[in-house]
């Protein structure tokens, strides 16, 4: 009952078009030799996201692999600090490789196998979804090449070594700011080379048709999950929903079931690095204007001639200069709402988690609890502090011990106390 | 050859002017691409009036991008180097502006789509014209993206080039193929610069579709890097593109600037050679 529910919000989705655009942003602003595998792709998945022998087996390593539902935990500690008795933890930390980029990693790359493909390649800026890909591939009898950024490489160096344990290769990229986006430069032209085997697993709601929507589809469990969980135990809707933005996909998995529910309230967390006033930032959906870059068309960070512009983010996963197509349009018709946190404050809301919930955050998710301090003030001042309220907690910190360590590691929780 | 706005001769166009006389003396195109500021615009000048005394029949400009995804990395760093020096949009038109100056040879400018997106498409389209463009290549638009622009393009006689790749199949094709106009880029590799025999296979292959469809020449690029294998493509073709080798010896000279054009030249030259009967 609960499921058909579900089932119809997300069907009613009238996005994307037939030819893959969310409102004006979205597309396929790729080189004509993607178009064939692009459009292979899209009858597959179109074919396969009905069958029934596929979505069976994928639901079996959901459940028995990947660990998944996960808990919706109340963070009573951390709820009496901030003045918000009613916060829930969705805990996509604790999938199977550590966050939620395995519930999109594993879809797809059973698609892949679905397909015929013998290989996955995949871009990676934090590592995660480097890894989770190098996870499906190992489980599925696939071979696997991760592209990631040498500067991402040196600060998330845990996960290089993960994948290369799980007998992925990893191929540094030294061009551009050696980060995410140019990783994705580099996956894209390696596809483009040797697309006949190899799929290609886009790790967010990023990328041309159809990967947005495919990679929120395969997200779209964690929302599916809260909007049973909480009418469980609150009775009804969540009032506010919080998860941070690069690209997008853990936003967009937790958002889409309750898009066209208008009472819940979406909220985005970009990452403000060391202030908006700058170009020392990530946050694409309120600072840039409309453009391309990898395929589609969304806010993005650019110059006055539409170069691509540097990035800055602590947090390498959100070191991006675009957000989803599909978050473009959530942001331009004003169904959900885009802020930011710097990287100080994302930096205090991962030791504030620790010492009252004993969680170790990814940087990434250390960004949308920092945006509580202020929701929390707000909820106050119009008295609405037992709003329910759920964050995604889209992945654990133990990636980040090192640059944890730079920025003074526990001296600086112990300071704060 | 200048056509005004309102004519609307059958050939308003350089490119089909060239293609025209070309096919008349029984002879094949050769189109050589440089990226425009590369690696300064003093030089990128120098550069391309070097090919085309080379024997260059059209030529083909870059317009830096941040993030050239179509691209290997010999036109990756070329990209960069410019955007090093700061070479912007003003700039590459200068260049246009210069060579329309001393030259009627068709001027191609290649550019990713967000650049032109931020101008704005039509407003591009129209100053592109005015200093003297014939065609926009557009790596990262295709037929379907490319459609609602094409209209503006073709309302002040300007050229957007289609592609064919070796993995276009015939349905495909035939939709590309009857919008075709200018002359149709024939992609003779996927992806990596190529192998002989994967070239005359393609080549081959994409040929005979697209003589079924249209008239339209057609020109092979991506991995055509000497002269014997210019030779050997327009077997089938019209003419060849080459970029990647000319900007390879661009980079291989950047403490020798003074030699470069004659070096570009002689190379032009050799391709040159190498199509002419």
């Amino acid at each position: 009952m609960v499921l058909s529910k579900e089932k119809k919000a997300l069907d009613l989705s009238p996005y994307p078009d037939g030819n893959g655009y969310y409102g004006m942003f979205g597309g396929r602003v790729v080189p004509e030799t993607l178009m064939p595998a692009l459009e292979e792709l899209e009858q597959a998945y179109t074919h396969f996201r009905n069958d029934q022998p596929f979505q069976t087996e994928l639901q079996v390593y959901l459940e028995h692999y990947v660990g998944r539902p996960t808990p919706l935990y109340q963070a009573t500690r951390l709820g009496e600090t901030l003045g918000l008795p009613r916060l829930y933890l969705k805990r996509e930390d604790l999938n199977h490789t550590g966050s939620h980029k395995m519930n999109n990693a594993l879809g797809q790359a059973l698609l892949a196998k679905y397909m015929g493909k013998q290989r996955l390649i995949a871009e990676t800026g934090a590592g995660q979804h480097g890894v989770a890909v190098a996870t499906a591939a190992a489980l599925l009898g696939l071979t696997c090449t991760v592209f990631m950024g040498e500067e991402d490489m040196s600060r998330q160096e845990p996960n290089v070594l993960r994948m290369q344990l799980l007998q992925a290769e990893v191929r540094p990229v030294h061009s551009g700011s050696k980060t995410l986006k140019d990783a994705t430069n580099e996956a894209l032209r390696e596809w483009i080379a040797v697309l006949e085997h190899t799929h290609y697993v886009i790790g967010s709601v990023v990328g041309p048709h159809p990967y947005p929507r495919m990679v929120r589809d395969f997200q779209s469990i964690i929302g599916q999950e809260v909007s049973s969980q909480v009418r469980e135990r609150e009775g009804g809707l969540p009032s506010y929903l919080v998860a941070c933005i690069g690209g997008g996909s853990n936003a967009l998995g937790l958002f889409a079931p309750f898009v066209q529910e208008k009472e819940v309230q979406l909220i985005g967390v970009e990452a403000g690095g060391r202030g908006l006033e700058g170009n020392q930032h990530a946050a694409s959906l309120q600072r840039g204007r409309p453009g391309v870059l990898h395929g589609a068309l969304s806010y993005l960070l650019q110059d006055q001639e539409g170069q691509v512009a540097p990035v800055h983010s602590i947090s390498a996963g959100l070191d991006y200069p675009g957000g989803g197509p599909e978050h473009s349009h959530l942001k331009m018709s004003k169904r959900a709402r885009y802020v930011s946190v710097t990287d100080a404050e994302a930096l205090e809301a991962f030791h504030l988690l620790a010492g009252k919930e004993g969680i170790l955050p990814a940087l990434e998710s250390a960004h949308a609890l920092a945006y509580l301090h202020p929701l929390a003030a707000e909820l106050k001042f119009a008295g609405r502090q037992e709003e329910v309220v759920v964050l995604n907690l889209s992945g654990r910190g133990d990636k980040d011990l090192s640059v944890l360590l730079q920025h003074g590691g526990a001296g600086r929780a112990n300071e704060q106390k | 050859m200048q056509t005004s706005k309102n004519e609307r001769a059958p050939m308003n166009n350089r490119l089909d002017e060239l293609f025209f006389q070309l096919q008349a003396r029984g002879r094949k195109a050769l189109a050589v691409f440089l990226m425009g500021g590369d690696p300064d615009l003093e030089t990128s000048l120098k550069l391309l009036r070097a090919s085309l005394e080379g024997g260059a029949d059209i030529v083909e400009i870059g317009v830096p991008f941040s993030d050239p995804l179509a691209d290997g990395p010999v036109i990756q760093k070329a990209s960069q180097r410019a955007r090093v020096n700061q070479t912007t949009l003003a700039d590459i038109f200068s260049l246009v502006r210069e060579l329309r100056k001393e030259h009627d040879t068709p001027i191609v400018l290649l550019s990713y789509w967000n650049p032109i997106y931020q101008y704005g498409p039509e407003q591009f389209f129209q100053q592109a014209k005015k200093i003297g463009v014939d065609g926009l290549v557009i790596p990262d638009l295709p037929y379907e993206e490319k459609r609602p622009f094409r209209p503006a393009a073709e309302a002040c006689g300007l050229v957007l080039i289609d592609f064919m790749t070796p993995l276009t199949g015939e349905e495909r094709a035939q939709k590309i193929l009857q919008q075709a106009a200018g002359f149709i880029y024939c992609v003779t590799v996927s992806g990596v610069t190529g192998v002989r025999d994967q070239l005359a296979e393609t080549l081959e292959k994409s040929a005979a579709i697209v003589r079924n469809v249209t008239r339209v020449p057609l020109l092979a690029g991506f991995g055509i890097s000497s002269p014997a294998q210019a030779r050997q493509a327009v077997q089938w073709t019209e003419g060849v593109i080459v970029g990647s080798a000319l900007v390879q010896e661009v980079e291989n000279h950047l403490e020798q600037l003074d030699a470069l054009p004659e070096r570009i030249r002689e190379q032009v030259r050799g391709f040159r050679r190498a199509l002419d009967p």
